[in-house]
């Protein structure tokens, strides 16, 4: 799919005037729904839909053994699949470098995002001093919980990446593990009892805002028209207390033909990590008052 | 074990009775990037299908000159079963197998004659596994080519029937497939004409017992046939 360059300056002279071509703000996300507990088979899992782009996330926990330089710290284990219905180019041999690419970059950054998000400190309001990673620990150095979570791309309408992260908090918070006994330092017992199980602590997990900068101005959850005119973007990972643990510049679409520079002026880039962390808080507080 | 999947009064493990299908929902053009698409479910089993094409063959060589080519891929999501899969999977022998079995209906099914040079690509999706996922599949491929406005001869439609404790039972799950429940006979026809284009059995049955696990098959591929071709009527006006 292409964009013409009347259009791709119709688009940028709008967000010059706060006004997007489907009518919004530049600051303003288009409406989320978000449906957990679609798949009776995963542990977690979550369905998000966002104007057209629709994600399944599902969450599955297996044993295994915790890394060497991190004996107390269970595993996350994630991987994105964008399916040949995403779009006609991803389509045919999987193989193909165009769609291994987007695979790979959505699944790297997601990655890094949950780890440095996980890694912190617990959250204060918890009666565990523990951050997530360590309650997912059985026995130290031997044992732990892996949680697998893949995310399946069904169709995309833009800003993919945000509404990844969604359904991945989404789907951890709706993610039940089955109350687990140590036995004797090294075997562990699951229950079979299919009403035991906790809930996991998801305060810590951030979610990601991405910014796209058009002409002079960015906006924030680009449609796949803004995606297509926006020079450059930029990807911040925030968690809840407004803190930013990730950030990425990529180049955008083509951008607006007769403007061969790339890249971002000192003084927009903080703006938009404010407009980021001030968005990212938000979204959060809002996915928190939704998902109880 | 065998015995808890078919209690004295007749019911199965999850209640129905032998010749009762699983609930069927199906929604017509679930995605926007697609030509035409399905999202299907049948019981448990949940799946979408996507459909490009008619368009021009990728590859000149394979291309035919007087048909169109029809592909189809099969995979199933890593999280669709009971244990978790890496990567899901597309390349092992029993996607490709079910990649293959699809392909070779629908190859019979669609009008080729009218698009030479040209290639239909079929991609299936299994989102959760319940039994019975190539019948699915087929269903759910025939509504998405429907939506993809591609011409047909007729629906395909399949369904799966099998034989536990001395009765025949329609629409296995997998439970009943898995647990040593006995043969599993999908099968799909063409329901205007009744022939059947699919039909495949991976266990021994007696010849006479045989006769009658594909009847109440046929059977219950035309009662899904009926249900489809409502849907299909009530979906597109």
């Amino acid at each position: 799919k292409t964009i013409g360059l009347a259009e791709k300056q119709y688009i940028e002279r709008g967000v010059e005037r706060n006004i997007r071509n489907d009518g919004r703000e530049r600051k303003d996300f288009r409406p989320f729904i978000i449906e957990t507990g679609v798949l009776s088979q995963a542990n977690g899992s979550a369905r998000v839909k966002h104007d057209n782009t629709d994600v399944i996330v599902g969450v599955k926990i297996d044993l295994g053994k915790p890394t060497q330089d991190r004996p107390t710290q269970g595993l996350i284990k994630f991987a994105v699949d964008c399916s040949p219905s995403f779009s006609a180019e991803f389509e045919g041999n999987q193989s193909n470098s165009k769609s291994r690419g987007s695979d790979i970059e959505l699944t790297n950054i997601l990655n890094e995002i949950l780890q440095k998000g996980t890694n912190l400190e617990s959250n204060p309001n918890s009666t565990s001093s523990k951050n997530l990673l360590e309650t997912l620990c059985l026995v130290p150095g031997k044992l732990c919980l892996v949680l697998y979570i893949d995310t399946l791309v069904l169709d995309s309408g833009g800003n993919l990446l945000d509404t990844i992260s969604i359904g991945v908090r989404s789907a951890l918070f709706n993610t039940r593990i089955p109350k687990i006994t140590v036995v004797d330092g090294e075997d562990v017992e699951i229950t079979d009892d299919p009403f035991e199980y906790d809930y996991l602590d998801v305060e810590s997990i951030p979610v990601s805002v991405t910014l796209s900068k058009i002409g002079s101005k960015f906006v924030v959850d680009a449609n796949s028209e803004e995606e297509m005119t926006a020079e450059v973007r930029m990807m911040v990972g925030v968690n809840r207390n407004g803190r930013i643990l990730y950030t990425q510049i990529a180049k955008g679409g083509a951008g607006v033909g007769g403007k061969p520079e790339g890249g971002i002026d000192v003084k927009t880039l903080c703006e938009m990590l404010e407009t980021a962390k001030r968005l990212g808080v938000q979204l959060l507080q809002k996915m928190n008052s939704v998902l109880v | 074990q065998r015995r808890d999947l078919l209690s004295p009064e007749g019911l199965r493990a999850d209640g129905r009775r032998p010749n009762e299908l699983r609930r069927i929902r199906c929604k017509m053009g679930v995605l926007s990037r697609t030509d035409g698409s399905a999202y299907y479910e049948q019981g448990n089993t949940k799946l979408t299908v996507s459909v490009f094409g008619p368009k021009q063959a990728t590859h000149r060589r394979t291309a035919k000159h007087d048909r169109a080519l029809v592909n189809c891929e099969y995979r199933t999501c890593a999280f669709s079963s009971g244990e978790h899969k890496t990567k899901g999977s597309k390349g092992d022998k029993r996607s490709i197998e079910t990649a293959s079995i699809i392909q070779k209906v629908f190859e019979t099914a669609i009008v080729t004659t009218l698009y030479p040079n040209s290639q239909i690509n079929i991609y299936v999706e299994i989102l959760q596994s319940d039994g019975s996922e190539k019948c699915a599949a087929i269903n759910a491929v025939t509504l998405a080519l429907i939506d993809a406005g591609i011409p047909m001869k007729d629906f395909v439609v399949a369904c799966s029937a099998g034989y536990l404790m001395g009765t025949p039972v329609l629409d296995i799950n997998y439970m009943e497939d898995s647990t040593g429940g006995g043969p599993n006979l999908p099968l799909a026809i063409l329901p205007k004409s009744g022939k059947v284009t699919m039909m495949q059995m991976d266990s021994k049955l007696p010849l006479d017992v045989f006769e009658s696990v594909m009847n109440l098959a046929i059977e219950g591929a035309k009662m899904i046939y009926e249900f489809l071709l409502n849907e299909v009527k009530i979906q597109n006006t």
